[in-house]
């Protein structure tokens, strides 16, 4: 990894306060949401952790749960992952709101489902990735979203999967999102590729 | 009367080795990782695996930084060989694969490309190199699956989203 890459993910693990760039940016990602699905999210919190890839599993507090993630690989100058974490309910409740002039509400996920959501993660994501590569003024590369429907313990090991090979440990920048009139919840996982850092 | 159930999550790149029958091993929601359960029915002797990458090699060599039991094909030897310490003989071995389902469709990175089948096909490799016979297993798909392995009765049951818990029944 380039010198600029450590040095921004360490900037973002780092400094987590009202003013730093992590939180400037995650308000990209409610600004997209809001434009995109015409509701409002507030940041309930944001919290950094490493675990070896052995502890991981002590991530999930229930890992059978039923879970939709929007899984997006970042490159160039921040090489990691991206995901947007939702519990099905929370992710069919998104997707009416995409979809409000249909005339019955969706309530399993089809292909049109899958497709609003991968939009949804995409917009989140790219707001958020968007606003630090120019907030730094480097370059961020993504890949095309993927959907993924699984227990929380299976989306867990695909990231882990990823990062494998790279490292015996993983970091997780997690930003828990609210929704401002609701309980509906997102979460956005960060992970850096620590290689050498 | 039977004991309460002790359940033990095994964790990534793992082997967990039970003599108590009140154990039960267990993987919650396996993809493309995969879990090798040993069991020996005469002395209810049981070991699982749970390996996430197929080989542990670099440049033709094994790789001694990372850690072993991550890889299928060093870890499945090791697990034999804990087995063996802990009091049982390869010959009285029922042997089951489980996971290797590639849960994610497109490739992201280069080496997670058909990363569920090239788990199956160390892992099998590896069995057979030891003599060991696959039993019974579930392997492949597009889903996660918990496994749970119960010591008292060397049992293997699977559970997947949607389609509830099933057993695994040995061949």
């Amino acid at each position: 990894m380039c010198n600029q890459g450590k040095a921004l993910w360490r900037q973002l693990m780092c400094d987590t306060s009202k003013e730093s760039l992590l939180r400037t940016a995650l308000n990209y990602t409610r600004y997209g949401f809001n434009q995109l699905i015409g509701h409002s999210l507030d940041i309930l919190r944001i919290q950094v952790s490493t675990y070896s890839l052995q502890r991981v599993v002590e991530y999930t507090q229930s890992p059978e749960a039923e879970t939709v993630a929007v899984h997006l690989r970042i490159g160039d100058t921040l090489p990691g992952q991206a995901i947007l974490v939702l519990s099905m309910p929370d992710a069919m409740q998104i997707v009416n709101w995409l979809m409000d002039d249909l005339p019955d509400p969706i309530t399993e996920l089809n292909a049109l489902a899958s497709s609003a959501l991968a939009e949804t993660g995409n917009v989140l994501l790219a707001s958020f990735l968007n606003a630090l590569s120019q907030l730094t003024r480097q370059s961020i590369l993504l890949s095309p979203p993927t959907v993924v429907v699984d227990m929380l313990a299976t989306i867990l090991e695909v990231v882990v999967t990823n990062a494998a090979p790279f490292t015996n440990e993983l970091t997780i920048i997690e930003t828990e999102f609210q929704h401002t009139e609701s309980d509906l919840r997102l979460r956005f996982w960060m992970l850096p590729e620590l290689i050498d850092v | 009367m039977c004991e309460a159930n002790k359940l033990h999550t095994v964790p990534i790149g793992e082997i967990f080795i039970s003599t108590d029958p009140a154990d039960v091993l267990v993987v919650y929601g396996l993809g493309s990782c995969i879990t090798v359960c040993l069991y020996d029915t005469y002395r209810q002797i049981g070991g699982m695996l749970h390996a996430l990458l197929p080989g542990g090699t670099q440049n033709g060599k094994p790789d001694s930084v990372s850690h072993p039991t991550k890889f299928v094909d060093r870890g499945i030897p090791l697990l034999l060989e804990a087995m063996i310490n802990a009091g049982t003989k390869p010959e009285r071995l029922t042997t089951y694969l489980c996971g290797g389902a590639q849960v994610i469709k497109h490739i992201t990175y280069p080496h997670t490309l058909n990363i569920g089948r090239r788990n199956i096909q160390a892992a099998q490799a590896a069995l057979t190199s030891l003599g060991l016979t696959i039993n019974a297993q579930t392997t492949g798909g597009e889903v996660g699956r918990t496994i749970k392995f119960f010591i008292r009765s060397g049992q293997v049951t699977v559970r997947t989203l949607g389609l509830g818990e099933s057993i695994l029944h040995p061949k």
